[in-house]
């Protein structure tokens, strides 16, 4: 089959390889109808994160057509056109059974080489680095998903695939984060990132109940989806001497009750502290620039929620200080997407999100390349390009 | 199972002959080999390299060690887990062969060859199996088993499983510990040094593995998994 590898930093090819095959009783293979780049495939793209190999199949946002199952495959049929979460889940240890699903202790190949790191390993995932598992990614014709039953949600006919998509990664995680606000009536919530996982966010605030949402970013067309899809006030943090001082004026002095950081390791900011992390990731010397998550915990409001859906390495600089002095709350994970996506389903049934305007650029599989390079430096408006294998 | 059973009589009696210099050689690119692959059969490999190695080493300076009376001391790991069963459960599946050969992989088959005596039959390059047979010396339901390699075993390991009941229904602690004795005095000590991390990556490994296995009935895995390089990351 054709697949996107990873063949080294800044270097995707579209190559011929194996298909994939049932391997363990409980898989399936799908054939991908859909599959959409993701803000975290430009962490291992660009190089920052160890344990990818030469060849690697990525691509862990998918949705597909079941051709083939397992004989212990009982709730998944030949045909069935599903929607896959990015983290697998085995649903049958402790953390799958608290809902906590990307912290699966039975689905990552290779936990020996997250150990010394995290001190434990989390699930595997598709189409990432082989520390998380080094599953072959979505970004073909055909990929493997293991623990089907648990893994693979049917999409309801009335539903386009672009309605269903975005619900195995960029919808699950901003919806996570959202969830992770605890909001109330007459909250305020500020979202850095204005990408697919922080529209998202946004647009899942306002459906939790927030009194106001406010999203941050720097690109036009971003801001402008903002505004005009997820129902969110704007911050062009370019054009404010001080988000944290915009953000206050904005909420009379107290500062947004919940801060979500869609952004991650690869922040852009217009400070010193910005070209500081920009220096030392340059040099190697650290693995992050954290500009984003930095400005939400000092623009939290004392007693506030830090929500934090942005992929990091292991960041120095980190003001631990003023979280623990502010009596912040952080809460963060990898997404939870078995736990959420029969809720968003539910939700694009019933009319209240849609969130098929994500696709803003749609390629074929040889053309993936492209489409990477598009969505990395946000060409035309590029928010997430979609592959057609 | 039945593949290895038969491979495991036809080469009961091969016990990797061949002068001292080619077994040393073979034994060194073995660990390097088992050392680099982060798996169990890169664990065994390592173990079989060492074993060849210290093989080689015998013939090469014949007299100057004798594997019984000058042992280093053992390498030791040791590694909880928490698995969620039933310690009576855990311990029907410690002591189920085809349970302990689908926690080593495809590779290795671990057979009951006398009551509570088992054989490992552990494939090598060219086409040999090496076997190394081991004993349940304790074995009580729901609490501990122990195992020991046999006398005559050039290494020696002993391992223990012991089950312990975790709070709030939260499953059964598991701790497995394993101790290696390398066999040769000086030499041995030495060959062992550089192999300290084979039972910790073997402890780590089976753990991991065991406790998939039980859990969810399979073990994660990345056979056939397709990229660029072929079919497979597994060894």
């Amino acid at each position: 089959m054709r697949a996107l590898c990873w063949e080294g930093v800044n270097d995707l090819q579209v190559r011929s390889v194996p298909d994939p095959e049932i391997v363990n009783p409980r898989d399936v293979v799908l054939e991908v109808t859909l599959t959409t780049t993701c803000g975290s495939d430009l962490h291992i793209i660009d190089g920052y994160l160890p344990t990818m190999r030469e060849g690697d199949v990525i691509g862990h946002e998918f949705m597909g057509e079941v051709v083939e199952t397992g004989r212990k495959v009982e709730d998944v049929d030949l045909g069935d056109r599903v929607v896959v979460p990015s983290f697998i889940g085995c649903g049958s240890c402790a953390f799958c059974g608290a809902d906590q699903w990307s912290l699966c202790d039975n689905t990552n190949p290779n936990p020996e080489l997250q150990e010394p790191v995290l001190g434990y390993s989390t699930a595997g995932i598709y189409g990432y680095t082989h520390a998380f598992g080094g599953y072959a990614g979505s970004h073909a014709e055909y990929v493997r998903v293991p623990h089907a039953d648990e893994n693979c949600f049917r999409v309801p006919d009335e539903l386009d695939d672009e309605q269903a998509l975005f619900t195995s990664d960029a919808w699950a995680t901003g919806y996570m984060g959202a969830d992770f606000c605890d909001i109330e009536t007459g909250d305020t919530v500020a979202v850095w990132g204005c990408g697919g996982v922080g529209l998202m966010a946004q647009q899942s605030a306002l459906l939790m109940g927030a009194e106001n949402v406010i999203g941050i970013d720097r690109f036009p067309e971003r801001l402008q989806l903002a505004r005009d899809e997820a129902g969110a006030e704007t911050i062009d943090y370019t054009a404010v001497d001080s988000v944290v001082e915009e953000l206050k004026r904005r909420t009379g002095g107290r500062g947004p009750d919940a801060c979500i950081d869609a952004v991650g390791m690869e922040a852009h900011g217009s400070g010193t502290m910005h070209a500081y992390d920009r220096t030392k990731q340059r040099l190697k010397l650290h693995t992050d620039r954290g500009e984003a998550l930095r400005q939400a915990i000092i623009a939290c409001r004392k007693g506030g929620t830090l929500s934090i859906l942005g992929v990091y390495g292991v960041m120095d600089k980190f003001p631990l200080g003023v979280i623990m002095n502010k009596g912040l709350t952080v809460r963060t994970a990898q997404q939870h997407g078995q736990r959420y996506v029969p809720k968003l389903l539910e939700h694009v049934e019933e009319g209240e999100i849609d969130p098929s305007y994500l696709a803003t650029h749609e390629f074929s599989l040889e053309d993936a390349p492209r489409g990477y390079e598009m969505f990395k430096h946000k060409e035309e408006g590029c928010v997430r390009a979609v592959f057609t294998p | 199972m039945a593949q290895a059973t038969d491979a495991l009589e036809t080469d009961r009696t091969e016990r990797l002959h061949g002068s001292g210099t080619v077994s040393m050689l073979l034994g060194a690119i073995l660990v390097g080999i088992g050392l680099k692959r982060r798996s169990i059969v890169g664990t065994v490999l390592a173990a079989v390299g060492g074993w060849i190695l210290y093989g080689g080493i015998r013939r090469r300076y014949a007299g100057a060690a004798t594997p019984s009376n000058t042992r280093a001391g053992p390498l030791v790991a040791e590694r909880s887990m928490t698995i969620d069963r039933p310690a009576d459960e855990l311990s029907d599946s410690l002591t189920d062969t085809d349970m302990v050969s689908r926690v080593l992989g495809p590779a290795t088959a671990v057979t009951e060859h006398r009551p509570s005596q088992w054989s490992w039959a552990i494939p090598t390059p060219l086409g040999r199996t090496a076997i190394w047979e081991t004993e349940i010396t304790e074995d009580k339901p729901g609490e501990e088993v122990r195992w020991e390699s046999l006398e005559d075993e050039l290494i020696h390991a002993e391992g223990t499983v012991q089950l312990r009941q975790a709070p709030a229904d939260r499953g059964t602690e598991v701790t497995l510990r394993l101790a290696l004795s390398p066999p040769g005095g000086a030499l041995g000590a030495a060959v062992a040094k550089r192999g300290s991390a084979v039972p910790e990556r073997f402890v780590n490994t089976a753990l991991h593995r065991f406790k998939s296995l039980v859990e969810t009935g399979e073990i994660p895995t990345l056979e056939a998994n397709p990229s660029a390089r072929g079919s497979g990351d597994l060894v």
